[in-house]
């Protein structure tokens, strides 16, 4: 039997800022956008990557020895360059390396076993009212080993969320909210074009999605805050206005402070970091943020 | 303090601190170290003087020539008077180290912990303090048959430390009702029979003891009066004038009000000093318990407001803060500011197993916010299932500013600890209501039933991790290059994993006998207390000190480390060798012989294998198993002084210096490394964060280990920047409470706070952090400690 499994990229246990209690935080691989300040770049490919850490590595060689696919080239000036078209994800890389310097980021496992690993936090659930956060990634894209696992969850009395970027097929989702108890939703542009030049994609489906998962499911939008991109005072009333009218299912608006702590992965992954020239916002104005939501009549909290 | 630290202070804190703890706090932060040697002066020459006495009644008339020879200071501002060493930051010599005598020169100019000393005191030191002591305390006689076993010296242990007196019964009797009950003792006597004959010399001695300590209030007073009348400002004479009133009332009689109340019990743990010498863990006990119903009443009658009280305590409490151990240089560098551990605990439980938190527990938690940069006293909150979560709320509150307390000690495990020592502690078994009322800690965190026990001295310490190494070498040091454990056979022919574990058996099965006899050694140098066994219960009634078996409960201790450093070795051989059949013994100890050099792949493989502290079986019970096997055999040793030996794996900061003399392992740690920190996971193991460290250690029989294992966690405090951070703390120290781990402190700083630091020490002289059980100023620490603080692994988001 071809046994369902997911890619996943890490486990977070002792999350503390993503849904009530202390949690679990699943970083499922894969995700439909290409948002410019994505802090967990390692996710967003459905599939497995090659992270080089290059503070570890001391150049010795032996992984361009072990790779049958000629990736791996070793500059006598500057980084370790990896052809990840080359590539096969054989591993042996990473098995030879004897300095820890190279990941494999992805890992498939079974439902089962990817609960047992969660339920071995039980009883920190238990105590805290806490549970498991879906996130990624964009966790819907593997809806199906997704939908299973936290309908296990369920039968064992666990508390889910799931963090998503509202850009999937309604079908899809609807399955999923039948096992979730809490939703947080990205709503990272309400201008269409500009959501489209930012992630890659158009913001219809996400805002359609809003509405149908307000109507049956407690939700919290979040909006990543990127000075500069989407942190207009037009864009956050704009998105509030739209909260607004998505009545008492959503709970309230988190604004998320961007941040570099990702940039340095780009790196590791071969990649450019495209927003390099961007600053995180000024504490005050995210205050100012803050004020200018509520000022809609809804709940708003900097940070998660 | 950082502007984030003093932010998270204002919303925390319930009440601003008076302007005088302020003050105080300031000044105190100010005063450089000194050495003060009026006590250790008045003792040798009271012993010179008595030379061919009974010990105890030397030991006596020296006690009391203590009492009424130190100078008698009042210090502006402060409200309670008595340094222990005279004054703030003074801090006795311990006569135990040998090295300082050599050091005497160059102590005030050292770079970790300098210490003031005048040059007429260094002369008298040098002449007359170490040459006296020396012949006590250098030249044991070593039995041939333990210097076969590699006992080249006894360790020096001229008191027994690690207890709590019973404040209690000073408070409620005075010092003279304790020495009307020491003389009806005596009068009680039958001179008939021999046994009782021999108690004579022990009560007079009490007796004598006693007499002077009851006026170490009236010497006090004195000055007090004194100072008043030269006094111009209005206030302080006042404050003067209630000092005086205080003084001459307590300790010498029962105590009326909190402010004497206070006071006595300082008087107390000053003199508890003065007679045997702050070698750590003389303790406070269940100071919230005991002050309470004085507390309560001067509230209800009116006498007292919150405020003034609050005032009283932070000002009682940075008493405590004022005097560090002056240790020998090569101990100063891994342990500078190194303090006594007076431990402090509140909360626990009340006889009848119901939460005994009173208004107390919480204003002295509010005490530790209102002294930032106070490393003592070691505060402890006593957990339980029954804790109400406002004083847990509270104490994560306390956790989130950084300083590393209170230390969460996990009150239904002590308790079990406590009722599962049986007749091993020389009495007979603890009741259930003595283990709820009694049971505290002593020191960092070590379990202890208070007001009844001996006390302990940890003789020398067991090194599992080097007993690691010797099965991997046939006994052999690869450091020092010198034979150090038993020949256990050739590793290389190891044909199963289960021979390799037996080696290891054999190993420590060996190296806790040589502790058993090493400690003997060191308690046969100990010499009798008078005013502190007066203190004890039951040794006025028994007729002997503590150091004789006098108290109810008597033990020793075995104190062991690298638990967790052996555990992660055994399972990599395990997993790599007999299961995955990767690499061969040979291999594995070709490459530790290399200490891994050229051997990189065999040294990843060994990293890559389980780690204790992830909540993973397979190492977790390689650890349980040793932590268990080493604790049965401390067990099966005698003290001298009744009871049987305990195990102890509280390191304070030694797991570094320790590491130094330890060659590679299987674990793949280097040789030179730190060693773990007690069962705190090895530096960097623990990848998956602290619920997965609390499972693992839970899955010791901690309750077992009698004296206790510390585990430290680190947090990054950005699970603070909201309120609903102190409940996610609080839900997580219930389940340490659950999962049955004894302790836990938990050090809230981030790294980048860390290395700002190294780089800026003189902007973080504030910043607090836990080494391991005790507390010390960052800035204070030697590099590689400071490094190894860092790399721990951040936890949080
Ligand atoms: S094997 Fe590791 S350390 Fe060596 S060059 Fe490759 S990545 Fe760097
Ligand atoms: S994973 Fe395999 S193919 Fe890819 S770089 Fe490493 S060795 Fe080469």
């Amino acid at each position: 039997m071809n046994e369902l499994k997911g890619l996943i990229y890490n486990l977070q246990p002792f999350a503390v800022h993503d849904g009530p209690g202390i949690r679990t935080l699943i970083y499922m691989k894969g995700c439909p956008l290409r948002c410019l300040w994505c802090s967990t770049p390692q996710t967003q490919k459905m599939g497995y990557e090659i992270i080089h850490i290059e503070s570890h590595c001391r150049k010795c060689g032996r992984c361009a020895e072990v790779c049958s696919n000629g990736a791996i080239m070793i500059p006598p000036e500057g980084n370790l360059m990896i052809d990840r078209k080359r590539c096969t994800y054989c591993a042996k890389c990473i098995e030879i390396c004897p300095h820890q310097a190279l990941e494999l980021a992805g890992k498939y496992m079974t439902v089962p076993e990817l609960f047992d690993e969660i339920e071995k936090d039980q009883p920190f659930f238990r105590r805290s009212n806490g549970g498991i956060t879906m996130g990624g990634g964009e966790a819907t894209m593997q809806h199906e080993f997704v939908a299973e696992f936290l309908k296990k969850c369920k039968q064992h009395y666990i508390h889910t969320a799931m963090e998503t970027c509202g850009h999937i097929a309604w079908e899809h989702l609807e399955k999923l909210l039948t096992y979730l108890d809490l939703i947080y939703l990205d709503i990272k542009h309400m201008d269409s074009p500009m959501h489209k030049t930012l992630t890659g994609v158009a913001n219809d489906f996400v805002l359609d999605n809003a509405r149908k998962v307000c109507s049956s499911h407690p939700v919290i939008f979040r909006i990543p805050v990127v000075p500069g991109i989407n942190d207009s005072y037009e864009n956050i009333s704009a998105t509030a206005k739209f909260a607004a009218a998505m009545g008492e299912n959503l709970l309230r608006i988190e604004l998320l402070p961007y941040h570099q702590f990702g940039a340095q992965t780009y790196f590791r992954l071969g990649r450019k970091y495209e927003l390099s020239g961007i600053e995180p916002p000024e504490d005050s104005h995210m205050r100012r943020l803050k004020i200018l939501v509520e000022s809609f009549g809804i709940k708003a909290q900097i940070g998660g | 303090m950082s502007d984030v630290q003093s932010a998270l202070r204002d919303r925390v804190s319930t009440m601003r601190p008076a302007a005088r703890v302020e003050k105080l706090r300031q000044r105190y932060t100010k005063i450089k170290n000194k050495v003060v040697i009026d006590v250790a002066r008045i003792l040798t020459r009271t012993m010179k003087e008595t030379e061919g006495e009974p010990l105890v009644v030397r030991r006596a008339k020296a006690f009391a020539a203590i009492v009424r020879g130190v100078p008698v200071n009042i210090y502006p501002d402060e409200l309670y008077v008595g340094w222990l060493w005279s004054e703030p930051r003074g801090s006795e010599i311990f006569i135990k180290y040998t090295d300082l005598e050599k050091e005497l020169d160059t102590i005030s100019t050292r770079k970790y912990t300098p210490f003031l000393l005048d040059d007429a005191d260094k002369r008298i030191l040098k002449e007359e303090i170490f040459p006296y002591w020396k012949k006590y305390f250098y030249s044991p006689i070593i039995p041939p048959e333990a210097k076969k076993m590699g006992i080249r010296k006894a360790p020096i242990t001229p008191v027994l430390f690690h207890y709590v007196v019973n404040y209690e019964k000073v408070l409620k009797r005075g010092i003279s009702g304790i020495k009307r009950e020491a003389e009806d003792r005596m009068a009680r006597l039958d001179l008939t029979d021999p046994d009782d004959i021999k108690k004579v010399p022990f009560l007079e001695g009490v007796i004598v003891a006693l007499e002077a300590a009851a006026e170490i209030g009236e010497r006090f007073a004195a000055k007090a009066r004194e100072l008043a009348a030269m006094e111009r400002e209005e206030k302080r004479k006042e404050e003067l004038l209630k000092i005086a009133e205080i003084c001459v009332r307590v300790p010498a009689n029962p105590a009326r009000t909190f402010y004497e109340a206070m006071q006595s019990v300082w008087f107390v743990h000053m003199m508890v000093g003065w007679e045997a010498g702050f070698h750590g863990g003389q303790s406070i006990g269940r100071a919230d318990q005991y002050l309470y119903p004085f507390y309560e009443r001067d509230i209800r009658e009116g006498r007292l407001t919150e405020e003034l009280a609050q005032e009283l305590i932070d000002c009682w409490f940075m008493r405590f803060s004022q005097m560090f151990s002056l240790l020998p240089e090569n101990e100063a560098v891994f342990m500078s500011n190194h303090t006594s551990a007076h431990h402090i605990d509140i909360g626990g439980l009340k006889a009848d197993g119901n939460d005994a938190t009173n208004a107390l527990s919480y204003m002295f938690l509010e005490a530790m916010m209102h002294t930032p940069g106070m490393v003592e006293p070691t505060i402890g909150l006593l957990v339980h299932s029954k804790t109400p979560e406002r004083i847990l709320i509270k104490a994560c509150q306390l956790t989130a500013l950084g300083g590393g307390y209170p230390q969460f000690i996990n009150n239904d495990v002590l308790v079990d600890n406590l009722l599962s020592r049986g007749a091993t502690s020389g009495g007979k078994p603890v009741s259930l209501e003595d283990a709820r009322t009694f049971g505290g800690c002593v020191g960092c965190h070590e379990p202890s039933l208070h007001t009844m026990e001996s006390g302990w001295t940890v003789g020398q310490n067991q090194h599992l991790a080097a007993l690691m190494e010797c099965v991997m070498t046939n006994g052999w040091c690869r450091v020092h290059n010198t034979r150090r454990g038993l020949e256990t056979g050739d590793p290389g022919q190891f044909k199963t994993f289960e021979e390799v574990r037996e080696a290891l058996r054999k190993q420590i099965i060996h190296r806790m006998k040589v502790g058993a006899i090493a400690a003997n050694l060191g308690e046969e140098l100990l010499q009798p207390t008078l005013f502190t066994s007066a203190l004890t219960e039951d040794c006025i009634e028994n007729g002997t000190p503590r150091e004789e078996g006098g108290a109810r409960y008597s033990l020793g201790a075995v104190s062991f480390d690298g638990a967790v450093d052996a555990g992660n070795s055994l399972a990599a051989v395990k997993k790599l060798v007999f299961e995955e059949k990767k690499i061969t013994m040979e291999q594995l100890c070709t490459a530790l012989d290399h200490n891994f050099k050229g051997y990189e792949d065999i040294r990843k493989l060994c990293l890559e294998a389980p780690k204790f502290g992830n909540d993973n079986d397979y190492v977790d019970e390689q650890v349980a198993w040793i932590t268990h096997l080493t604790t049965e055999e401390a067990k099966k040793y005698l003290s001298r002084y009744g009871g049987t030996k305990y195990p102890i794996q509280v390191l304070l900061s030694s797991f570094v210096p320790l590491g130094m003399g330890v060659g590679a392992l299987p674990s793949g740690r280097l040789a030179g490394e730190p060693l773990s920190d007690g069962v705190s996971p090895t530096v960097g193991s623990d990848t998956k964060g602290p619920t997965a460290v609390l499972k693992s250690v839970g899955r010791l029989n901690n309750a077992e280990v009698g004296l206790s294992q510390t585990l430290n966690m680190k947090l990054d405090p950005v699970i603070f920047t909201t309120d609903e951070g102190f409940k996610r703390l609080a839900d997580l120290i219930r389940v340490f409470v659950d999962q049955k781990v004894d302790h836990l402190q938990i050090n809230v700083v981030s790294s980048d706070t860390l290395i700002a630091a190294q780089k800026t020490p003189e902007h973080y002289k504030d910043l607090v952090v836990k080494v391991a059980g005790y507390n010390a100023r960052f800035v204070d620490l030697h590099k590689d400690l400071q490094d190894s603080i860092i790399a721990r692994t951040e936890h949080g988001l």
